[in-house]
């Protein structure tokens, strides 16, 4: 049984087969080709019986073994490496058929390959998830021919394997380096001119372009023989609070990745500049009601707790109710604070229908609204159109694009800032306006 | 578990119409085949059995060709007997069988319906009564049951005429409009028509009847039929064997399909026999999973350009160009004002230098746009076309190719 089920047969077979019967047609008409064709005919049965001897001869001639994270960032291309060892005394054409997670929906992914006796090689792929949430790994499918390449006998191996795909903490990671050592402005992360400082004294250091003339240490100058400068310490333990919105207007897929799940990954990122940098930093997320609160701090186990607090969030992607979010926010959070809104208006009147509660929160906190450009609008602004009713339907996309602005200005009219972001570019976006305003000092 | 509960359904299904099948009276096979090997009411078995008796052991052969073949390539001395249904003849078949006649053999050929040239040629023509009932199971039962009984009288030269009672399935058609001149008339039905006749002036001879059912199972087995049937058979010269052609009822007996060609031919034969075993393995061995089952999920859809689509639509239904063209004039004064920091309040010469040097564009190009800007500023009608030229020149200014 396990014979017929690992037993595969490759195209070569069926050419042979094909050409034999090619050949028997002819040997109809002429007759020694018909000798020829059953010659051809038992070397070819030979050759059948030989490669299965071969493949079969030996238990378990292939080793496989799969190396991945436990964890995976949603969002990011994530590594996974095969490792092949071939125990065979005779060199194999491999093919190679991962079992991924269904998730990905991947359904043609084969490697080829060939293995000299004893050698060991190693596929490297990447794949890219779009949802968190448990991923389930298959065994790995090997199928090896030798070179006479009739049969083919499947090996199923390596373990079935789950791993879990995490808010992407890989560009936690990237932006947290580049946030310490102050290297943003190579990702778009520009230096803010600091007005209205704070003046706690922090220490003397190097001068480097950029920094103010004004705070040069002249004494320390001559002291070393180059430019120094005071650094002040940045105001500490204010609290971030990112604040999700997970209602119906955070469905909507950008590169296969929902508007909620960028909003994810970027508070990941931006709670993490917010701990490094000595801040508090909290989590609140809300649809037709206020779902959770994680409260803000600076504890070492913060960043844990809030990595697994946006892993495990789910929605109904129901309407949002922004009253609940007002009063939760002025019961529970007492502090004023940097609020960081994540959510999309499509339309000014969507706008003006929240604005109410929008500048009620403003009166306590520091509102940071957070909403995107559509990408996909976007597209049909900048593509030619050929007739009248497509002139129509890029004059609507222009007046969307448009309206997106207006809100903008709507919401600065208010006193709100806002960020108007491509998805893309969100995680930058945010972490900029949030270096904009700790350097001003609003919080 | 879910898959469990259908198979047992399934199952269940299965096993509920064998049962009722089997509950299910049997029915006849009422179909007329007068083939040698039929057991069957309207078969001939029991026929053949009684020519045995009636030639001396002779056994009563069956031929499966046509009249032409026999005579003309097989060139048979036997008698014929033609037991069909319908009997449709070719000339080459008529030329054959009067040909055969002619040379002193006899032949009779019973069908409840003739066509072709035999009607021509011999002269007569047939009527049916009802054809449908030949093929109603149900009827035909119901007649045999019942008691529609016809008599046919059977007259032979100078002999007493005598009377035998026939079911009406099997006295269907009589023969109509004879040319009495043609024909000696052997038996008739009780209404007086001719169903048995004899065409003269032949070296042999030719029957004709329209009571093919007179030779099937079902009447030679009857008690008051058979003597009919035997009398039928007494018209043949005992001394030469009788040929049953069975080709006007059921065709070609042989292998008919083209493999007979290829089987026969070692060569073609192996190609065959490959080319089917490798089917059969492509079937088994292409269909095996290579993987495990990736059940389908559909992705989430981003539906903004449906959505923006669906908008442009039903401004388009509405076709008023110049709501269009200020929607557009908006976004382009947005576009400037961000992009090149200028104010777009007036649209004088200076403007439109500024944004010449700005933008890069000639000043000729800026100054055509500008003309559609104002007018749409200004408020008048605009037409298709001019909704079309504001869309080449904002292309032309925004460096959409």
């Amino acid at each position: 049984m396990n014979f017929i089920r690992s037993f595969y047969i490759t195209n070569r077979f069926f050419y042979a087969a094909g050409a034999l019967v090619f050949l028997f047609i002819i040997g109809f008409a002429v007759p020694f080709v018909e000798i020829i064709a059953l010659v051809i005919f038992y070397l070819s049965l030979a050759c059948l019986v030989i490669d299965t001897l071969l493949l079969y001869r030996i238990k378990e001639g292939i080793n496989v073994e799969r190396l991945c994270t436990e964890k995976f960032s949603n969002g990011d291309e994530n590594p996974v490496r095969i490792i092949l060892e071939n125990r065979y005394p005779i060199a194999l054409a491999l093919q190679v058929v991962d079992e991924l997670p269904e998730q990905l929906q991947i359904r043609d992914q084969v490697f080829r390959l060939s293995l000299e006796s004893g050698g060991v090689k190693e596929i490297d792929y990447n794949i890219r998830p779009t949802k968190r949430g448990a991923y389930a790994f298959g065994v790995v499918n090997v199928f090896a021919a030798t070179v006479l390449g009739i049969v083919r006998r499947r090996y199923q191996l390596g373990e079935a394997k789950d791993v879990a795909v995490y808010p992407s903490f890989i560009q936690m990671r990237k932006y947290e380096l580049l946030a310490i050592s102050n290297q943003l402005q190579a990702f778009g992360v520009k230096k803010i001119r600091r007005i209205g400082n704070n003046m706690e004294f922090e220490q003397i250091k190097n001068y480097v372009s950029g920094d103010d003339y004004r705070k040069v240490n002249w004494k320390a100058t001559a002291r070393r023989g180059h430019l120094m400068v005071n650094q002040y310490q940045d105001e500490r333990s204010q609290q971030v609070y990112s604040v999700i919105d997970k209602g119906r207007v955070m469905q909507m897929p950008f590169e296969g990745l929902s508007l909620l799940d960028y909003a994810i990954n970027s508070s990941l990122v931006i709670s993490n500049i917010a701990l490094k940098k000595g801040d508090k930093a909290g989590i609140v997320t809300f649809q037709q009601k206020v779902n959770s609160i994680l409260p803000a701090s600076s504890r070492n186990m913060q960043l844990n707790l809030i990595l697994e607090h946006l892993y495990k969030q789910k929605t109904g992607y129901k309407e949002s109710d922004y009253s609940k979010l007002y009063i939760a926010l002025k019961r529970k959070v007492t502090q004023r604070s940097l609020v960081l809104l994540y959510t999309n208006f499509e339309s000014l009147s969507a706008l003006k229908r929240q604005l109410p509660f929008l500048k009620r929160i403003k009166q306590q906190h520091l509102l940071v609204c957070i909403f995107f450009q559509n990408t996909e609008v976007e597209k049909v602004i900048h593509r030619k159109a050929e007739d009248l009713e497509e002139v129509y339907t890029k004059g609507i996309a222009e007046q969307l694009a448009f309206e997106k602005k207006l809100i903008v200005k709507e919401l600065q009219a208010n006193g709100i800032h806002t960020i108007l972001t491509q998805p893309k570019e969100l995680s930058v976006n945010t972490i900029n306006k949030y270096l904009e305003l700790k350097s001003r000092g609003l919080i | 578990m879910k898959d469990k509960k259908y198979i047992i359904f399934l199952v269940a299904i299965i096993v509920l119409y064998v049962f009722y099948e089997l509950q299910k009276p049997k029915q006849l096979n009422w179909t007329s085949t007068y083939h040698a090997n039929h057991s069957i009411p309207f078969g001939a078995l029991a026929t053949h059995d009684l020519m045995k008796d009636l030639f001396d052991d002779q056994a009563l052969t069956s031929a499966y060709k046509t009249v032409y073949e026999l005579v003309n390539e097989d060139s048979i001395q036997d008698n014929l007997l033609i037991i069909a249904d319908g009997v449709g003849m070719d000339p080459n078949d008529v030329n054959a069988l009067l040909k055969y006649v002619n040379g002193g053999g006899t032949a009779m050929i019973s069908a409840r319906n003739f066509g072709g040239d035999l009607l021509d040629t011999l002269g007569f023509a047939i009527t049916v009564k009802d054809e449908t009932l030949a093929y109603d199971f149900e009827a035909i039962q119901a007649a045999l049951t019942g008691e529609a009984l016809e008599t046919v009288s059977l007259k032979f030269g100078d002999e007493e005429s005598r009377v035998y009672p026939f079911s009406t399935i099997a006295t269907m058609s009589y023969f109509s409009s004879v040319e009495e001149d043609n024909f000696d008339i052997l038996a008739v039905n009780e209404a007086d028509q001719p169903v048995l006749m004899e065409y003269k002036g032949m070296k042999g001879n030719l029957y004709l009847s329209t009571m093919p059912l007179a030779f099937t199972n079902y009447f030679v087995l009857g008690e008051e039929t058979a003597e009919f049937t035997s009398s039928l058979m007494s018209l043949f010269p005992k001394d030469t064997p009788l040929l049953h052609n069975e080709y006007y009822q059921l065709g070609r007996l042989e292998a008919q399909t083209p493999l007979r060609v290829v089987l026969s031919n070692p060569s073609l034969k192996w190609a065959f026999f490959i080319l089917s075993f490798t089917l059969l393995i492509f079937i088994f061995f292409e269909s095996k999973r290579r993987q495990r089952i990736i059940p389908l999920i559909t992705p989430l859809k981003n539906m903004s350009i449906e959505f923006v689509e669906t908008l442009g639509r039903l401004y388009y239904r509405q076709s008023d160009h110049r709501k269009l063209a200020a929607k557009r004039v908006n976004y382009w004064k947005d576009f400037v004002r961000g992009h090149y920091n200028l104010r777009t309040d007036y649209f004088d010469e200076r403007f439109a230098q500024g944004l010449a040097n700005k933008s890069g564009q000639s000043l000729k190009s800026i100054n055509v746009l500008l003309e559609f800007i104002k007018r749409v500023e200004a408020g008048v009608a605009i037409n298709q076309a001019e909704l079309m030229q504001i869309e080449k020149q904002l292309n032309a200014f925004y460096g959409i190719k």
